[in-house]
């Protein structure tokens, strides 16, 4: 290749997106091959006519760009110029004598790295700034004979030292790239977010993918019996402290590369007991010795040479440990939605998953990904429109010839069974692909979460319409008896497929609300008007789950007319149905009341100026309105209220305060008391049997949040009557309550439920 | 970073980013622009890369950069014969830089490439 070809194929790789730009660094193959002869000595020339130059005069290239300009490293900066750091990685010896506490502190750091890498830092940052690591992946090895700590020509002969380091710490290290390398290809397997998430980036270097675990695991079973052999040569603890490193190192490769693809108990057995062990590193953490010199910032040179230097992120090693035992346990419950009875439960799952206090990993949250569906199965059992036909039973109890398994032999065209297989068929595929979207994005973090709702809503309410119209169809075509409204006005139909899919919708939509308050989009002074729109959306999930419920019954009858054990069995199903509609209608109404009683509060409190809005001289309430509002005004029911009608609504205006704060005290009231009887109920009637823990921490943290806001109630109704304020109403009360302050609390409480301490300040 | 916190050697004077009619002040500068340089620096690296921009203070902004230097001292493997020397430098792909005037201790430019050998 010419000297010409390969330059300019370099520059083409350094500007490929993604691509590793460090591949260039220190291979004899990169640098362009330029000798002496070839150049110039211009320095005095390009001097004396820089001379001449007046300031602020550019000599350049006409298409270069002051834009550009900023873009570029600026030598001998130390902030931005990597060249300028000692590289240490070249005169490091790691196959040097060690002690065994420092091969202990070694182990200890390299797992604080892999855990921060884990939480989403660059290996850059982390693993890759161990100069041990960066010996052992210098270039692109092939073989593992080619990964080596290299020779040691010094003068300390101490051979235990020197076998800890090559018998103990390097098959450690091996072991350790390992365990990135199928970390990584687990989480490219699934919908994760680079850089946001989790970076995978590897600057090139190759981690071991052309072995398999359980051959770098052989390497582990040499060092234990080496440590076996040699125990009498360390004192007790250390050599524990050893021998669990080593143990707990095979336990995580063995792991990562079991991941959750085997039967569910081995997945859980796996996990647990590495939780298990890990808890042991802590007790003789004590023993490490500080290994400072094993670390150096100037790897980064030859990672990712066209950025500027990143600082070593080093977390406390308690952390670590908890980071790793929590993901153990996390990983260990996953296989329970393989066993979980119904669709709903496994949504419950999904649905506390991200929200637990300890946020799992990406790779966890990978994980749940692929347990949830692996070529084209999900759970293991279902295929998409089955996934969402077992979730309409169980919520809607639809027509039993809807989903006869008669109707797939159906073969003549204008039989109605064909007709209506058809139908369901394109319901199925169609509501599939949404149903399945929704617990992928449930995975994600909680700011992509709420953003994705809003997209998916807009797809869930297009389908929401077309399922009407084949409502309408199937309707006719199962000769559908109507059910009359309250007042006898009107002819109603059980509709299932489109209740399903509004039902859905509108949860989504209470979500993103929920979300709002717990990633802090929501400022304080629009708590009101927020929790007023929570409220909205739970009341149309309320009305329209009694809807449902009215076609329960009749749905039944007809399933149940043929015969007597086919009567038994729906009564069984239809029972199960009621006992999830009412346990839906009841948590919504929980939820209800407490953002009801949030609403009135907020709204005394604003009054009063407890409250403050920021001075925003560009910004106006309906602005404000219409951006919050934006995710929802496309969608048709529930439509989005007008903005004078919703602040009529929120100000409450002609209300005087004492009324309105005994407003909030009923809601408090009865929302903590159908929360406790709510708490009281089976898991199984929650749907949440296999997250229980998730579920009744969620609960206990509302009933806090229920609590909470009541004190606060109740101190100002208090803070009031001093006042003497109880009888004004929206404007004659405007910020006349004196010393009186507050303050937001979240810790303890639910995230969406923030709650302000009332004091005098 | 900001910007305000790290005045980029190039960005001092406000040079309108469209200049269509752009007349070179210096025409004897202007003939390195787009070749390829070879700057020397205190600390014994030099970079090799394409000319950009420069101006009065001899900032210089080379782009597709690559940087050498001598490795450190007393690695093994280090043979300091003459002219050999140069196949032991380390070499990395940096990019674009901009190296400041007043660290630069020689300057010099391809010669037998001639111009258009990125054209």
């Amino acid at each position: 290749m010419s000297t010409d070809t390969h330059l300019i194929l370099q520059a083409l790789s350094s500007l490929e997106l993604n691509n590793e730009p460090s591949m260039a660094s220190f291979q004899s193959s990169s640098p362009p091959a330029l000798s002496d002869k070839d150049f110039r000595d211009i320095t005095d020339e390009f001097n004396a006519a820089s001379d001449k130059l007046e300031v602020g005069q550019l000599v350049k290239n006409t298409n270069f760009t002051l834009f550009q300009a900023v873009a570029a490293l600026e030598i001998m900066d130390a902030k931005m110029d990597s060249g300028l750091l000692e590289p240490e990685y070249e005169s490091f010896e790691a196959a040097k004598p060690r002690e065994p506490e420092e091969i202990i502190g070694i182990m200890d750091r390299l797992l604080c790295h892999e855990t921060a890498w884990h939480l989403g830092y660059a290996l850059a940052q982390t693993l890759f700034t161990s100069l041990y690591i960066d010996k052992l992946l210098p270039t692109r090895p092939l073989k593992i004979t080619e990964m080596t700590f290299g020779e040691y020509k010094g003068d300390d002969d101490s051979k235990i030292g020197k076998e800890l380091v090559s018998e103990v710490l390097y098959p450690y290290c091996l072991a350790l790239i390992k365990c990135c390398e199928l970390v990584i290809r687990q989480i490219h397997q699934e919908h994760i977010y680079e850089e946001e998430d989790f970076i995978t980036q590897t600057y090139g270097r190759r981690l071991l993918d052309f072995y398999e675990a359980e051959q770098i695991s052989l390497f582990l079973d040499e060092a234990i019996q080496w440590l076996s052999k040699h125990e009498a040569d360390f004192v007790p603890e250390v050599y524990k402290a050893l021998k669990d490193r080593i143990w707990i190192r095979q336990r995580l490769l063995l792991g990562f590369s079991l991941g959750v693809n085997a039967p569910g108990s081995e997945v859980t057995e796996q996990w647990t007991l590495t939780q298990e062990m890990i808890e042991s590193l802590l007790k003789t953490h004590s023993l490490a010795k500080p290994v400072d010199w094993a670390w150096s910032t100037s790897i980064q040179r030859k990672l990712a040479s066209q950025v500027p230097p990143r600082p070593i992120i080093d977390i406390p090693f308690k952390d670590a440990v908890d980071k790793l035992k929590s993901a153990c346990h996390d990983i260990s419950t996953i296989p329970r939605i393989w066993e979980a009875d119904s669709p709903s439960n496994v949504l419950s799952y999904f649905y506390h998953f991200m929200k637990r206090t300890h946020t799992p990993l990406p790779y966890v949250s990978s994980l749940l990904q692929t347990a949830f569906s692996k070529n084209g199965m999900i759970l293991k059992k279902f295929r998409m429109h089955e996934l969402v036909f077992e979730d309409l039973k169980d919520l809607c109890f639809p027509l039993e010839a809807l989903l006869d398994e008669r109707n797939k032999s159906a073969e003549a065209p204008h039989s109605v069974a064909f007709q209506i297989r058809q139908r369901m068929n394109w319901f199925g595929e169609h509501a599939g692909r949404s149903f399945f979207e929704l617990f992928r994005i449930l995975t994600q973090n909680r700011a992509r979460l709420r953003r994705n709702l809003c997209h998916t809503i807009l797809d869930w309410d297009t389908l929401q319409v077309e399922a009407e119209e084949v409502d309408n169809e199937l309707k006719d075509l199962t000769n559908e008896k109507p059910q009359l409204s309250a007042d006898c006005s009107q002819e109603l139909f059980s509709f299932p497929l489109s209740s399903w899919v509004y039902y859905y919708k509108i949860r989504q939509m209470e979500l993103i609300h929920l979300l709002g308050f717990e990633l802090d989009i929501y400022q304080p002074h629009e708590f009101a008007g927020m929790y007023w729109y929570l409220q909205h959306y739970l009341r149309a999930r309320i009305s329209h789950l009694t809807r449902i419920r009215n076609f329960v019954a009749p749905n039944m009858k007809s399933a149940g007319q043929k015969n007597k054990e086919k009567e038994k069995s729906a009564e069984e199903r239809a029972k199960r149905t009621y006992a999830w509609l009412n346990y839906l209608m009841m948590e919504g109404t929980v939820v209800h009341d407490l953002a009801a009683a949030s609403t009135y509060l907020c709204t005394v409190m604003a009054r009063l100026g407890l409250i403050k809005k920021p001075r925003q001289p560009y910004g106006t309430d309906e602005l404000r309105y219409e951006l919050r509002m934006k995710p929802f005004l496309t969608i048709g029911i529930p439509e989005v209220i007008p903005f004078e009608h919703f602040q009529i609504q929120v100000d409450m205006e002609f209300h005087d305060n004492s009324t309105l704060l005994e407003q909030a005290r009923l809601s408090c009231a009865d929302a903590k008391k159908h929360l406790q009887y709510l708490i009281k109920l089976d898991p199984s009637t929650a749907r949440a049997p296999i997250c229980e823990d998730d579920h009744k921490l969620n609960m206990s943290q509302l009933l806090r949040s229920c609590l909470g806001v009541g004190i606060a109630i109740m101190k100002l109704v208090g803070e009031v009557e001093e006042a003497g304020l109880g009888n004004a109403t929206g404007e004659s009360s405007e910020g006349k309550l004196d010393g009186v302050v507050i303050e937001w609390v979240r810790e303890g409480y639910h995230k969406s439920f923030p709650v302000p301490n009332v004091k005098r300040g | 970073m900001s910007l305000e916190q790290h005045p980029h050697p190039m960005c001092l004077h406000s040079d309108p980013d469209f200049d269509t009619s752009y007349h070179t002040p210096s025409p004897a500068l202007q003939k390195f622009i787009n070749r390829t340089l070879r700057i020397s620096i205190t600390d014994d690296r030099f970079f090799i890369g394409r000319m950009m921009c420069t101006d009065r203070d001899r900032n210089v902004i080379l782009s597709d950069t690559t940087e050498y230097r001598p490795p450190a001292q007393g690695v093994a493997g280090v043979k300091v014969e003459g002219d050999s020397v140069k196949a032991q430098l380390a070499s990395r792909m940096i990019g674009l830089v901009v190296v400041p005037g007043k660290y630069i201790t020689k300057i010099e430019v391809h010669e037998t490439e001639g111009q258009d050998r990125w054209g």
